[in-house]
């Protein structure tokens, strides 16, 4: 059974920071380890 | 611990760091940046309402849902899952720390892969594998 067992649409998943929709995580990542954005990965 | 782990290059557990925020440390927080969960207004105020006043209850919730979510989402795209875990220690490398043991290292694999380039709750996730197969000995000291 392939059918998602989602009860309703995620809160979460897929949600970018707001002003980097534009974008991947991938560069967003990169850019943390370059230094040009803050890397607080803990809240 | 000195911290310095042999990152495995197989492996069925993916550790997602940091994924969980809970909204009591939250709330703690002077700076509120990171209390944006999502771009939807109605959990927003939700949100808010949860970091004023979160009762046990609302915590518990809140956790639940977090774990449903991120459960089903990982089963659905990569594969079964054995077990899953949410750590509470409250230490910076280890705070929010999920772990999720698949029962394929093949999808533990793909799992990692993918989920570094998504988002969560306005976040990148930070996905790699994990040599912990046995929660009961994961402790290290």
């Amino acid at each position: 059974d392939k059918r998602s067992r989602r009860r309703k649409p995620s809160l979460y998943w897929d949600v970018p920071p707001p002003g980097f929709e534009h974008i991947t995580p991938l560069q967003y990542k990169a850019m943390q380890a370059a230094g040009q954005i803050p890397a607080n990965i803990v809240a | 611990c000195s911290r310095i782990h042999n990152k495995p290059t197989f492996s069925q557990t993916v550790l997602l760091q940091n994924l969980y925020v809970n909204p009591q440390n939250s709330a703690k927080s002077a700076d509120g940046s990171h209390l944006l969960l999502s771009d939807n207004p109605a959990d927003r105020s939700l949100f808010a309402r949860l970091v004023a006043n979160v009762s046990d209850e609302e915590m518990q919730e809140h956790y639940d849902n977090f774990f449903e979510d991120v459960f089903v989402e990982c089963e659905d795209k990569y594969g079964e899952i054995e077990e899953m875990n949410v750590c509470d220690n409250l230490g910076d490398h280890l705070v929010g720390n999920v772990y999720i043991k698949f029962r394929r290292e093949e999808d533990a694999e793909k799992a990692v892969s993918d989920l570094n380039n998504r988002w969560f709750g306005g976040r990148p996730v930070y996905a790699e594998l994990s040599p912990v197969t046995d929660f009961r000995e994961a402790c290290c000291r």
